[in-house]
């Protein structure tokens, strides 16, 4: 089989994979370090968008999509009916590079199915990424999804070339996981995300160590330094938004994720029949991604989000209309109006409209002077909606609009509904 | 009124320390650039200096954030008020020294605002180009080490000096040049050198341009179609740069019927492969059991 056809079909294996982040690494430039590549500790960069609107930053692909696993949900699972291929590890590596000096990618995201067994497989994706790193002098980014039951050498070899490193959870509860990923083992999923955040933060704490005593030699072996992530799929099975967000909550909290990526599981060619017929709406898996940032940038407890997600008619579902944010603040709207020259941050940061950029321009400005009405246009504020919940020295909200039993409403907008698959 | 002239960020600020020496208000201060020279007559700068006594000490200092910002939004054209960015810049420095030191906290005003904008209009252009400018090798038989990579690209600012070590930090053994109409930057893995910008060149297709349009036609689901989503973030100017762009028409258009197909295709029993292949389902029963311990 030619390239071209290995990559049409080991792309279109690998698409369901939500996860396409290049962010937050070291900084690496090839100035310094001679090679090829450059990474920024910031955001990186999309080189494309698909017509989903999703960001083309790696070249995400699977070394392989024959698998001997049956994961429901999966594309590649053995008993789908999908054209099959599979790369060698120098076609991987000198695609990456031929990509990347033609400014395609920021990097690779390489995942694979499961052939011969996790150690096989996974040595094969270490492979690739010691060919990119010592062989080509790559510097740009590497992801490398993580087969869990693969040794811990090779975890430790992957975590010295890899920026990043991930798992997939896959499933909110190990009941679903054995239903639908029957060949997959909870328990080792666990495992090795917990070998590999004290990894993370080992190669961390050596750095911060080796920075105090002035000691560049103290540094351990590089480890992943953009963190781990992992994904969650949503709608395959029946748990609700408040056991997917504790699920997530948790990860968080014993890993240190950096990201935990929710996909509504997709229409797929030849799917199971152990799943649903209907796909999930996207604004479900939005509402998730919301939640999850107010969880991680905006101080709320993971109580307050579960308990938004169970007043809505007690489903344990965010609102599909409302944003959780915004769902949040109706609920407790006795704790509005929220005065805009005497709060602090974090009281600030609850309006629904104002995001972590606007309060902290908020507060920069009223060191200096006083906020009224008008700079709150003039910052561009989404006054239709703040306009009920703030109060600045000269503006205070109608507090029998606040009040009313109906308030909700205001905000549910009949245009903005989610189109569904007819 | 003085008329002053500048072209770049060096230019301004050479001027504007000797206005600011000399205590010239910007109210007394007419810019302009070396395209509409002759409209005034220039004023001359040592000229000034000498007839005001300028005070002493010419060290000036100003936030930081000034000089980053003012050093982007001298990159900023705006065809119609070409020289509207030095009078808003002498302002503000005028402003910061004179007035409130503070002055750029003041996020609502109108010259905080434009400076803002400026600034963030040239970051986005610099964040484009980093993300849209596509190499292509124009020698593709030569030895790695002696290939030549170029890329054309049109940014809405002139911001090829300001984006230049980027690409040098990035693609650094390679050999290069970046094309613009507002400057070229070019890289012979030692030395960058800047030259003056030009009109459109003949860009061929490269090789593995087909292989990036594969990529993007099947990373693509259908199942999630957003044009709108992909459209905010990748405006269509930038198309032409892109080799993948030629997809998206008929991407979009068989969407619909791509997803129909997968849900019409109707599902598989997952036992099929189990019953045909003993080893496939003596490996999964391994590890089933397993799991179950
Ligand atoms: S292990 Fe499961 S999820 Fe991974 S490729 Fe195989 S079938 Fe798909």
């Amino acid at each position: 089989m030619d390239i071209l056809s290995k990559l049409e079909i080991l792309a279109d294996a690998a698409k369901y994979d939500a996860s396409c982040a290049s962010s937050g690494t070291e900084a690496r430039n090839s100035l310094k370090s001679g090679g090829i590549g450059s990474t920024d500790p910031g955001m990186g960069i999309c080189h494309s968008y698909t017509p989903d609107g999703r960001c083309i930053s790696l070249l995400k692909i699977l070394l392989t999509n024959f698998c001997l696993y049956e994961c429901a949900y999966c594309v590649n699972r053995t008993s789908s009916n999908v054209p099959r291929a599979r790369f060698t590890v120098d076609e991987v590596a000198t695609l990456t590079m031929e990509f990347y000096k033609r400014n395609y990618i920021e990097g690779l995201f390489l995942s694979s199915g499961i052939f011969k067994n996790a150690d096989y497989t996974m040595e094969q994706v270490v492979a690739v990424a010691r060919k990119l790193r010592l062989e080509h002098r790559f510097n740009g980014y590497i992801h490398l999804k993580t087969i869990p039951e693969a040794s811990p050498e090779l975890l430790a070899e992957a975590g010295l070339y890899a920026d990043r490193l991930s798992i997939n959870v896959e499933l909110p509860t190990e009941k679903s996981l054995n239903r639908l990923a029957p060949e997959k083992n909870a328990r080792s999923i666990t495992r090795s995300m917990a070998r590999l955040g004290s990894g993370i933060e080992e190669y961390k704490e050596s750095k911060k160590h080796a920075r105090k005593q002035g000691n560049k030699k103290l540094v351990a072996p590089k480890f992943s330094p953009s963190g781990q992530s992992t994904q969650m799929i949503i709608g395959a099975d029946d748990s609700n938004d408040s056991a997917v967000l504790r699920k997530a909550n948790q990860l968080y909290q014993s890993f240190k994720m950096k990201r935990v990526y929710y996909s509504a599981f997709s229409p797929i060619p030849d799917s199971s029949s152990q799943l649903p017929l209907q796909a999930p709406p996207l604004v479900r898996e939005h509402r998730l991604y919301q939640a999850d940032w107010l969880l991680r940038f905006y101080g709320f407890g993971i109580d307050e989000l579960t308990e938004t997600a169970n007043t809505n008619k007690t489903t344990g579902m965010l609102s599909l209309d409302l944003d959780p944010k915004l769902a949040w603040a109706i609920n407790h709207r006795e704790q509005f109006p929220i005065d805009l020259n005497k709060a602090d941050y974090e009281r600030v940061l609850r309006v629904p409209g104002i995001g972590v950029i606007n309060a902290r321009r908020l507060i920069s400005q009223r060191k200096v002077r006083a906020i009224r009405y008008q700079d709150l246009s003039k910052l561009r504020l989404p006054l239709e909606k703040i306009k009920y919940f703030v109060q600045t020295i000269d503006y205070r909200p109608d507090s029998v609009r606040l009040e009313s039993a109906n308030f909700a409403r205001l905000f549910v907008n009949n245009t903005d509904q989610q189109m569904s698959l007819f | 009124m003085y008329s002053i002239t500048a072209n770049s960020f060096g230019e301004w600020r050479n001027a504007a320390r000797t206005l600011l020496g000399a205590g010239i208000s910007p109210q007394a201060v007419h810019w302009q650039s070396d395209q509409q020279a002759g409209l005034f007559d220039s004023c001359n700068l040592e000229s000034i200096a000498a007839n005001k006594q300028a005070s002493a000490s010419p060290t000036l200092t100003v936030p930081a954030q000034f000089i980053s910002q003012a050093k982007k939004a001298s990159c900023f054209i705006d065809i119609n008020k070409p020289n509207e960015k030095w009078a808003v810049l002498y302002s503000l420095l005028w402003r910061i020294r004179h007035i409130d030191k503070h002055t750029l906290l003041l996020k609502s005003d109108p010259e905080v605002q434009a400076l803002q904008r400026m600034s963030k209009a040239v970051n986005r252009d610099k964040h484009k180009m980093k993300a849209f400018v596509r190499f292509k090798c124009v020698n593709e038989d030569e030895s790695q080490r002696d290939r030549y990579y170029t890329a054309w690209f049109e940014p809405a600012h002139a911001i090829m000096e300001l984006t230049a070590p980027f690409f040098v930090q990035r693609f650094t053994s390679m050999n290069w040049s970046i094309l613009t109409p507002h400057g070229c930057a070019h890289w012979n893995q030692s030395q960058l050198t800047l030259s003056p910008g030009i009109e459109r060149p003949e860009i061929k297709e490269d090789q593995y341009d087909e292989f990036w349009r594969a990529y993007y036609c099947n990373i693509f689901n259908p199942a999630r179609l957003k044009e709108q989503a992909m459209q905010s973030e990748m405006p269509k100017k930038y198309w032409k740069y892109l080799p993948e762009a030629t997809c998206i028409k008929d991407l979009s258009r068989s969407a619909a019927a791509a997803v129909d197909n997968m849900v019409q295709s109707g599902t598989t029993n997952s036992e099929r492969v189990r019953t045909s292949s003993k080893s496939v389902a003596g490996f999964q029963d391994k590890l089933r059991s397993r799991n179950r311990e």
